[in-house]
């Protein structure tokens, strides 16, 4: 019995490379990642992904049957490692996929404690760092796509981009009529690549349906998957924006870019280019705490007026999604990947709500129905208990009452972190897809407010915008 | 009534009218040559006094479009550009011309463009190849781009073979408006410009990778 354990940890695959510094594997991976193009064959694609997954696999198989017979320490380290090892991998397919699995860095790198920092670091990077278009290929698809080049549509237009989009480029240009443009071009066919990336991602989870909660996991993914192919809609996309910038007219301090429909279509999306900073070069200057407040604050008063009164949740928030304009004023970018509630997941919502207000067995009520609960899952203490927190640190900011909430605090963000790691490894992935949304949502702007280190009344906001939505 | 040189270009360009019509309308395939001279007010046997097949005519539409791309290519051309964007433009503005001929590219490549074509097509065949190379061959010396010593013909063979397969992907591209072909053609010219910037080592004894 022993020889035959020792054999088959003998099979395993050794560690997925040599082990080198995690510093000279990024260098290594991200000089690999600018000479790759994007692949256009499903076959091609699969075989990305498909060897990617089965060596992230094989990785955590190996360090799991290793860990059995290895001290607590050895295996933390073997973990830690393993799972920065897997973060490369991923980074690695994630410039040759460039469209749906850079999407997917961007929302790992909003979750600091999820991968190593200096790998959040590089992929907060990737928001502006994919290899480009060249302008013959961007004139001819603009022809393609609007009937004409650029320099026919546009009193000028920049042959460089001045921002990677995660799906093409940005381009500066100026109307005949002197309005000031930031023009998002999608990569030739993208659109199609993610639709058949998508495919290929289904085929992969089909694995992980083994789970006790295989089905509802499928169906997130599905939801997932709805949500970037909406985003690779322009068309979407500024029917989100016309409708958050009308949304958010009142609020003096808070920007939506205009569109621009003649000159936009489902693959073009010409935009009021919007002069300020992104957050993180704001925060570079070293702003004063109460203008960091104030952003802060406006943040959250303009997604929770979007949120409550419009049902509609910024699927995005990111550092480069975020603008601190010349005069002041909040901009708000990127509403590609906006969810707008219908009927049902507005009741679910309004329900959380109600569970707030009432506490007990409301909210008990509120999560089983949220997150899609057997009555026999229900009765589970220990998932309920671990939902029950997960509620608690939801609400933590708006239960201080008119106190204002110091998002600066580290031991917030990252208790939120854990709870969100206890939901995978607990299997507790059960949930109604559109918490997937909710939570991306509600985490990323928190992340925002902490990475300002902004103090913010929440609970205050928070209540103004449920009553004027009348909830 | 002695036939002039005016007179002989000025039906040549009536059958190539005719040609550019029929064929973009009913397809190269429905087409006869009957229905050509007819539309170009000939007589049948009058039109083999011009060109020898359908097929030649299908080349000579082709010929034209390019040597009208080429042209675009030369004014649209900035000077700065990378040479795979230089690549690109050039492959890019002879299939804008091309674009109402799309249908008759698979016969032009099969016809005068492959290597088994028959002698009288393919020796327009030649010289098309001899234009298109030219530009490619200009463009590679001007940028430096290959550490060779001079751009030789297994390069321009090379480049030639990617030409005809982006052409043959184009002929039979069913994404909308063709935009797979953009990134196919942007894929492969990249890679070409790459490869003659990073030339292959001597393949003496087995091939080893630094």
């Amino acid at each position: 019995m022993e020889a035959r354990i020792a054999d088959l940890i003998a099979s395993l695959p050794e560690e997925l490379e040599e082990p080198t510094s995690a510093q000279a594997e990024l260098a290594r991976i991200l000089a690999d990642l600018a000479s790759r193009p994007v692949p256009t064959g499903r076959v091609h694609r699969a075989w990305s992904l498909g060897t990617l997954s089965a060596k992230i696999a094989a990785g955590w198989m190996v360090t799991h049957v290793r860990g059995a017979f290895a001290g607590e320490e050895e295996r933390t380290r073997r973990t830690n490692e393993q799972r920065l090892r897997a973060a490369l991998a991923i980074l690695g397919s994630m410039g040759y996929m460039r469209g749906a699995v850079m999407k997917v860095g961007q929302i790992l790198a909003n979750y600091p404690d999820l991968v190593p920092e200096q790998l959040t670091n590089t992929l907060a990077m990737l928001h502006f760092e994919a290899p480009p278009m060249h302008y013959a290929l961007l004139g001819e698809h603009v022809r393609h796509e609007l009937g004409a080049e650029p320099e026919e549509l546009f009193e000028s237009f920049e042959r460089e981009a001045f921002a990677a989009a995660s799906l093409g480029q940005v381009h500066r240009a100026r109307t005949r009529d002197g309005d000031e443009l930031a023009v998002k071009i999608q990569y030739p066919g993208i659109g199609r690549t993610i639709e058949s990336d998508f495919k290929n991602l289904s085929i992969l989870a089909a694995p992980m349906r083994l789970g006790p909660d295989g089905d509802n996991f499928a169906a997130q993914i599905a939801y997932v998957r709805d949500m970037l192919l909406l985003e690779v809609d322009y068309e979407s996309e500024a029917r989100f924006l016309e409708r958050a910038r009308e949304a958010l007219s009142e609020l003096e301090d808070v920007v939506v870019p205009r569109v621009f429909r003649d000159l936009s279509t489902r693959r073009i999306l010409s935009m009021e280019r919007l002069e300020g900073l992104h957050l993180t070069e704001w925060l570079a200057t070293n702003p004063p705490q109460s203008e960091r407040d104030r952003i802060g604050t406006l943040l959250n008063r303009a997604t929770g007026r979007l949120f409550f009164s419009e049902r509609l949740c910024w699927g995005d928030p990111h550092p480069g999604n975020v603008m601190v304009l010349e005069d002041g004023r909040l901009g708000l970018l990127d509403f590609g990947s906006c969810r707008s509630f219908d009927g049902h997941e507005w009741g679910l919502i309004t329900l959380g709500v109600d569970g707030y207000r009432e506490g007990g067995a409301k909210l008990r009520e509120a999560m089983s129905v949220g997150c899609d609960l057997s009555a026999e899952q229900a009765a589970d203490p220990e998932r309920m208990k671990f939902l029950m927190a997960y509620a608690a640190w939801y609400w933590e900011p708006m239960a201080v009452g008119d106190e204002a909430f110091d998002f600066s605090d580290p031991d917030y963000i990252q208790r939120g972190m854990q709870l969100f790691g206890e939901t995978s490894s607990r299997r507790y992935t059960r949930s109604h897809p559109v918490n997937l949304y909710n939570a991306r949502f509600l985490y990323g702007v928190r992340v925002l407010c902490h990475l300002m280190k902004a103090r913010v009344h929440a609970g205050t906001i928070t209540h103004e915008e449920l009553e004027r939505a009348g909830i | 009534m002695r036939v002039t040189s005016d007179t002989k270009r000025e039906t040549r360009e009536r059958i190539l009218a005719a040609a550019r019509r029929l064929f973009v309308a009913r397809g190269f395939e429905a087409t006869t040559i009957r229905e050509l001279a007819a539309e170009a007010r000939i007589a049948a046997g009058t039109l083999f006094n011009y060109f020898d097949s359908k097929e030649a005519l299908a080349v000579a539409l082709v010929e034209e479009a390019l040597d009208a791309g080429r042209a675009d290519f030369r004014a649209k051309l900035r000077g700065g550009e990378e040479l795979s964007e230089e690549l690109f433009l050039h492959v890019v503005t002879g299939l804008r011309r091309l674009e109402a001929y799309r249908g008759l590219v698979g016969t032009v490549l099969e016809t005068a463009l492959s290597p088994f074509a028959h002698s009288g097509i393919s020796q327009r065949g030649a010289d098309l190849r001899l234009a298109h190379l030219e530009v490619v061959e200009e463009l590679i010396a001007k940028a430096g781009a290959t550490a060779a010593p001079s751009v030789g013909p297994v390069t321009l063979h090379l480049y030639w073979t990617l030409y005809l397969g982006v052409m043959a992907f184009w002929s039979g591209d069913e994404s909308p408006q063709q935009e797979d072909t953009l990134g196919v053609l942007d894929e492969s010219l990249r890679v070409f410009a790459l490869a003659l910037a990073n030339p292959a080592p001597p393949t003496s004894g087995p091939a080893t990778r630094s």
